[in-house]
């Protein structure tokens, strides 16, 4: 690893981090990704920091069922200049997994790390017990709102025989039922909730959230709903706290919020996520006309049709243009050319 | 020179208050200076968008931010980083959520930029992390009841 220290922070070249509210507490500056040849269960982890230890602040699993796991996270500590055998207290996870990425944090380094070895010990996994685990994973996948949820414990299934009854109900009667149920309280709503704020303050509210945040937000309700999709919420936006929650998906959605996309960062995704070149390609297209900064460092999708959409379609990009670490043979030619 | 002026909250009590420290505030700092041409010693404003428990709140930030310095104008490039503020503000913004929310409405209807910024981040950091149903349980009421009766 070739960073260490902070001075590198305070360097003028330096560049502010796009969408500074995203920014985890616990900050990962580098990392590496380790494939076994075996399947196991992890149990322990051992890092043999053989030269200036303490860089280590998180460790990931990639498990059999294409979902990564956090098994151990904490900030970057000063040790003492003496190689150790560091190894963690771990999450338990029960799927099996042969790849694990190990993350750094270097600012309290005063010169490099070095890693000479990274033992994972566990319990051997049977293939005949594979299967298993991917019918649990397409259950755990399977997504359901409160109310779906709900009727489906309550076992609601209507039978549209008396749909004159129904609708007179609902257009006589519910209001005065509604209020003799005692679902309106009148003390409970004179009490401001969030939703009664107005709509400029919410944005403003928004403006504070990262990304995560704000699409949660988003699913709450209506209103909420309208404000968290402001395209002028995500005139910049940084997926690197997210790599490994990137996917077609998400950037699909983001297509339709990001109108005014400013500033991007893309680094570190598509790492083994369903991600593509092509997902990439779709998005730069259709938001790529304003961006002025884009960073792609350590992008593994990133192709040579991917750089020639951005020479195509960001014809604005002034500011900054970072793509380290995302090289492959054929893109190396093409940025020649 | 001690100019003082009275504030009327919505509910009808009357605060007493240094026209220095009111003048924190927008609203009133336009209202003083262009309805009453800076002469305001001794004037009743009303203010029917605050009550008395979120007026008494409010004065009492103004009162301990008197002596910051004017704050400048936003220009779009400063760090948003959620929970960087005094602990004083942190102190003083331990409240309920209705409190929370009447003060967001307060420092918006009475223009206080610092009051309206560090409410804001309050919150925001009451919805950071959370799950969707999470937000709707804790942030808008009515909702668990409205579970309960299904």
């Amino acid at each position: 690893m070739r960073t260490y220290g902070k001075w590198w922070e305070m360097v003028p070249s330096t560049s502010p981090e796009i969408m500074s509210q995203t920014i985890p507490d616990i900050i990962s500056h580098d990392f590496i990704i380790l494939k076994y040849e075996e399947l196991v269960i992890p149990e322990e982890i051992t890092i043999f920091e053989t030269y200036n230890p303490g860089a280590v602040i998180k460790i990931w699993a990639y498990t059999i069922v294409k979902q990564w796991i956090c098994l151990w996270e904490q900030p970057s500590v000063r040790c003492p200049k003496f190689p150790r055998m560091f190894s963690p207290k771990l999450k338990k996870i029960n799927v099996p997994t042969n790849t694990i990425r190990i993350e750094f944090n270097h600012s309290n380094l005063d010169y490099f790390t070095e890693i000479d070895a990274v033992l994972l010990t566990g319990i051997k996994c049977n293939p005949a017990h594979l299967p298993k685990f991917f019918s649990l994973a397409i259950k755990s996948k399977e997504r359901r709102g409160p109310i779906s949820r709900k009727l489906e414990s309550v076992q609601f299934k209507p039978v549209a025989a008396n749909v004159d009854v129904i609708i007179d109900f609902l257009v006589n009667d519910f209001e005065s039922f509604i209020i003799e149920s005692g679902m309106v309280d009148d003390e409970d709503s004179a009490q401001f909730t969030l939703k009664d704020l107005p709509s400029e303050i919410l944005f403003k509210i928004c403006s504070y959230l990262d990304l995560q945040s704000l699409f949660q937000l988003s699913e709450t309700c209506v209103k909420l709903h309208e404000v968290a999709v402001d395209p002028l919420l995500y005139t910049e936006i940084n997926l690197r706290p997210y790599w490994n929650l990137v996917n077609s998906d998400l950037l699909e959605t983001l297509g339709r919020r990001c109108k005014f996309l400013r500033k991007l960062d893309l680094s570190w995704c598509g790492c083994c996520t369903s991600l593509t070149s092509h997902d990439m390609i779709k998005f730069i297209s259709k938001c790529g006309s304003n961006l002025t900064h884009i960073k792609l460092n350590s992008l593994s999708i990133l192709n040579a049709p991917c750089i020639d959409i951005i020479g195509k379609v960001c014809q604005s990009l002034t500011g900054e243009y970072q793509i380290s670490h995302a090289f492959s043979s054929e893109m190396i030619y093409h940025i020649n050319l | 020179m001690s100019n003082m002026i009275y504030l009327q909250s919505s509910d009808g009590d009357i605060f007493e208050t240094d026209a220095q420290i009111a003048k924190c505030s927008g609203t009133i700092r336009f209202m003083l200076e262009d309805c009453y041409m800076g002469e305001y010693e001794g004037v009743l404003i009303p203010l029917p968008n605050v009550n008395s428990a979120i007026l008494r709140k409010v004065l009492k930030w103004a009162d301990h931010h008197k002596d910051d310095p004017v704050p400048i104008e936003d220009d779009g490039h400063s760090v948003k980083q959620v929970s960087v503020f005094s602990s004083w503000d942190a102190e003083f913004l331990e409240v309920d959520q209705g409190t929370l929310f009447g003060l967001v409405q307060a420092a918006n209807y009475l223009d206080i930029q610092g009051l309206l910024d560090v409410t804001c981040k309050t919150v925001a950091n009451k919805i950071s992390g959370k799950t969707a149903d999470d937000i709707r349980n804790t942030l808008t009421t009515n909702q668990n009841k409205f579970q309960d009766f299904i």
